[in-house]
C-alpha cells in the first residue's frame, strides 16, 4: 500500500511567518511545495481556536453541527457546568471515518478530539493527551507498545507532560524561552519518528499527522518571529532566541521534505492550519466589566486581580466560585472562546432571564458591549459579537454560547475580576487569528498559483476528492475549482455523495459532567499546557 | 453489561497495573492505592482514565462529580477501592 493523500496540519501557522522563513531560504521544502503546487490563505471558523477549528477540518461541518465550541464546553444546554471535550462529543462523521467507510485506511497522528481513540482502519496516536495516558489514546491496542520499542522514543516529550509545559509557560520568564522552544523542538522530533516509522511500515492512504509547536511558540514569544514586530536594534538575547525559533521552523521544514519523500512521488500533499496568529497588546477582562454593567454578580469574598492583566493560575483555578449564581445573568465560562453564556431561568421566579425576555436582554447586553471604548482614543473595543444563531447554526446550537465577541486587537477575553476592565499588555504576545495557511501540491493542484481565500471547511472536501471519493451533500465547504489542474478537473469531475448522519445531540446526560471545582483544576491544566491565556 | 464489584476492580487494577509500566512505576498497585498520591497522577489523568472506563463499561459514569467532591474534603486523595466503589455502583444503575 503506498499514501494517497498525506495531510500535514500546521497549528497556528500563518503565511506572516512563513514567508519570511521561505524567502529566507529557512524552510526550502515547504518553499517547494508552494512552487510546485497552490497556496491561499485559510479562513477559520467562529472561534479562531484549536478543538472546533481542527474538528471544522476534520468533519467539513461548523461547530453548531459537529458539536465542539472549546476545550470545555456546556454539559447540557441548562447547565452552567462544562466538561472537558472528547471524541464522543464530536456529532459528525470525520474524514477518517469516510475514508474507512470506503474503504480506505486512514492514520492520525496528533490530532486533537481523539480520546479515547476511535477504532479506525489505520493507526491513531492522540493528541492534546497527558503522557501518562498516551496507551489509551492509541489504535490498535499494540501501536503504544510499538511505538515504545523504536529509539529515541519518548513519550513525556511526545505527549503532554505538565511539569515540562508548566516550567516553560508558568510567569513566562525570559530565561524560560530557550527551553519552550527546544522543548517543542523535541516534541515534533518525536512526532516525526512516529510518523516516519508508520510512513514505512504500514502506510495509510489517507495519512494526516499535526505539529502544534508553530502554536505554543507564537503564543509566548510572537514578538520573536513576526519580522513586523522586530525591533530596529534587537539586542544579543532576543536574536539568540529568534534564531532558536527559526531554527524549531527549519527542522520542522525538514520533517515535512521527509514525510512527503516517505509518502513517495504519488502521494498528493495537503498543508493546513486550523487559524493564524497576531499579535494581542491588551486584554479584556469581560466578566469584569459584566459585573460593572450589572449583569454578572462576584461573591462578596471576591478579591480583585491586581497583577496588572496577567492571568494566574491560581486566579483561574479558582473562578468558577467567584459568581454569585442567585443573581449572575451572563458570564464567560473559559478564556479561550470569547464566549459570553445567558444563564436563563429554568423556572417561574428562578435564577436567571425568564425566557420570553431573552431576546430583548440579548440585544440590550449586545448593545451595551458594542457602547464599551478604548478611554483614550474613543474606538470600540468589540468590534463584531455573534449570536449563536449567526456562528453555530445547527444541531448542537444549544450548548453554544449566546453571544461570541470579536475583539479590536483579536485577543482572547480573560476571566478574572480585575481593578480594570481594560488593561495593556506589558509586551504584545501571541493570539488567535481567522487567517491560516492551505498550501496543497499533487497532480489535481495546479502549480505555482496563488488564489483567493479559501475555508477551512473547504479542507476536508478536497482531501476526500483526492482520495476519489465523493463530497457528502451536508458538507459545508467546497473542492475549490480555482485551486485544480483543468485538465485533471475535467477528467476527474467533483461527485457528491449521499449526506453524512449525524449523531444525536446531548440532551441532559450527566457522563462526564464537570462541577465548578473539577473544571477550574482542569482549566487549570490546560493554563500549563499553554492554551490558555 | 453487569459487573460484580470485584470484576470491576480487576479490570480498573489491570489498566492501571499497564499504563504504569510506561510511568516507569516500580510499586505494587492494588485495593489501597491513592491515586494523587500513590501514583502521582493529576486531575486531567484521572479524567482521561474515567473517559476510557466510560467507553469499556458504556454507561455514564459522573467521574467529574466523583473528584469534586474528593477535592472539597479535608483528605482529598481517592483510593482504587473507592473509586471502584464509585465506578460500580454506576455501571450498575446504583450511583446518587
Amino acid at each position: 500500500m503506498s499514501v494517497r493523500t498525506l495531510l500535514i496540519g500546521v497549528d497556528g501557522a500563518t503565511f506572516t511567518v512563513l514567508d519570511p522563513l521561505m524567502e529566507a531560504g529557512l524552510m526550502p521544502r515547504l518553499a517547494g511545495l508552494v512552487a510546485d503546487g497552490v497556496r491561499a490563505e485559510l479562513r477559520t471558523i467562529v472561534p479562531a481556536l484549536t478543538p472546533p477549528a481542527w474538528t471544522s477540518l476534520m468533519t467539513g461541518r461548523r461547530p453548531g453541527h459537529h458539536g465542539i465550541f472549546d476545550f470545555f464546553q456546556k454539559s447540557s444546554a441548562d447547565s452552567e457546568k462544562i466538561e472537558f471535550a472528547t471524541h464522543k462529543d464530536v456529532l459528525t462523521p470525520t474524514i477518517w471515518r469516510l475514508a474507512n467507510e470506503a474503504g480506505l485506511s486512514a492514520t492520525v497522528l496528533n490530532f486533537p478530539l481523539m480520546v479515547p481513540a476511535p477504532a479506525l482502519n489505520g493507526h491513531v496516536v492522540a493528541g492534546w493527551l497527558p503522557w501518562r495516558q498516551l496507551r489509551l489514546g492509541c489504535h490498535p491496542s499494540d501501536l503504544y507498545g510499538r511505538l515504545k520499542g523504536l529509539p529515541s522514543f519518548n513519550v513525556r516529550e511526545l505527549a503532554m507532560d505538565m511539569a515540562l509545559e508548566a516550567k516553560a509557560t508558568e510567569g513566562a520568564a525570559e530565561e524560560e524561552f530557550e527551553e519552550w522552544v527546544r522543548l517543542h523542538t523535541r516534541r515534533e522530533a518525536q512526532w516525526l519518528m512516529v510518523a516516519e516509522h508508520l510512513l514505512e511500515t504500514e502506510p495509510s492512504d489517507l495519512f494526516a499527522v499535526l505539529f502544534d509547536g508553530p502554536d505554543k511558540i507564537g503564543h509566548l514569544l510572537w514578538r520573536y518571529i513576526d519580522p513586523g514586530l522586530w525591533p530596529a536594534a534587537p539586542d544579543a538575547e532576543m536574536v539568540r532566541i529568534r534564531d532558536l525559533c527559526h531554527d524549531y521552523f527549519r527542522r520542522l521544514d525538514e520533517g515535512i521534505g521527509r514525510l512527503v519523500d516517505l509518502a513517495g512521488p504519488g502521494a498528493t500533499v495537503i498543508i493546513a492550519s486550523d487559524h493564524g496568529f497576531g499579535a494581542t497588546t491588551e486584554v479584556f477582562h469581560i466578566n469584569t466589566w459584566l459585573a460593572e454593567h450589572g449583569y454578572l454578580v462576584w461573591r462578596d469574598d471576591v478579591t480583585l486581580n491586581d497583577e496588572g492583566g496577567t492571568l494566574g493560575m491560581g486566579h483561574l483555578s479558582r473562578h468558577i466560585h467567584w459568581f454569585d449564581w442567585e443573581h449572575t445573568l451572563a458570564y464567560a465560562s473559559t478564556p479561550t472562546s470569547n464566549g459570553i453564556h445567558i444563564v436563563v431561568a429554568s423556572e417561574p421566579g428562578g435564577p436567571g432571564v425568564p425566557p420570553a425576555e431573552y431576546e430583548a436582554f440579548r440585544a440590550r447586553l449586545m448593545a451595551d458591549l458594542h457602547r464599551f471604548r478604548d478611554p483614550a482614543s474613543g474606538e470600540p473595543i468589540v468590534t463584531e459579537i455573534h449570536t449563536r444563531e449567526e456562528a453555530f447554526a445547527g444541531a448542537a446550537m444549544a450548548l453554544a454560547p449566546d453571544l461570541t465577541l470579536v475583539l479590536r486587537d483579536g485577543g482572547l477575553v480573560s476571566i478574572l475580576p480585575a481593578d480594570d476592565p481594560l488593561k495593556p499588555r506589558p509586551q504584545p504576545e501571541g493570539t488567535h487569528r481567522p487567517l491560516g495557511v492551505f498550501i496543497a501540491a499533487g497532480p489535481e493542484f495546479r502549480a505555482g498559483a496563488t488564489v483567493g481565500e479559501l475555508s477551512i471547511l473547504d479542507v476536508a472536501p478536497v482531501t476526500l476528492y483526492c482520495l476519489g471519493l465523493g463530497v457528502p451533500a451536508d458538507f459545508e465547504g467546497r473542492v475549490p475549482g480555482e485551486i485544480l489542474a483543468p485538465p485533471y478537473l475535467a477528467a476527474h469531475p467533483v461527485a457528491q455523495a449521499p449526506a453524512t448522519t449525524a449523531a444525536a445531540p446531548k440532551e441532559n446526560e450527566a457522563e462526564g459532567e464537570l462541577d465548578p471545582e473539577s473544571e477550574s483544576a482542569l482549566l487549570a491544566r490546560l493554563m500549563e499546557l499553554g492554551y490558555l491565556d | 453489561m453487569s459487573e460484580s464489584k470485584p470484576e470491576v476492580l480487576a479490570y480498573v487494577l489491570n489498566l492501571l497495573r499497564e499504563l504504569a509500566e510506561d510511568w516507569d512505576y516500580e510499586g505494587d498497585i492494588n485495593a489501597d492505592t491513592l491515586l494523587f498520591r500513590g501514583l502521582n497522577l493529576q486531575s486531567l489523568d484521572v479524567v482521561v482514565l474515567g473517559n476510557s472506563i466510560v467507553e469499556y463499561y458504556n454507561k455514564p459514569i459522573p467521574y467529574a462529580d466523583f473528584l469534586a467532591e474528593i477535592g472539597q474534603r479535608e483528605f482529598n486523595d481517592v483510593s482504587v477501592s473507592e473509586w471502584v466503589e464509585f465506578t460500580h455502583s454506576h455501571i450498575n444503575g446504583n450511583g446518587a
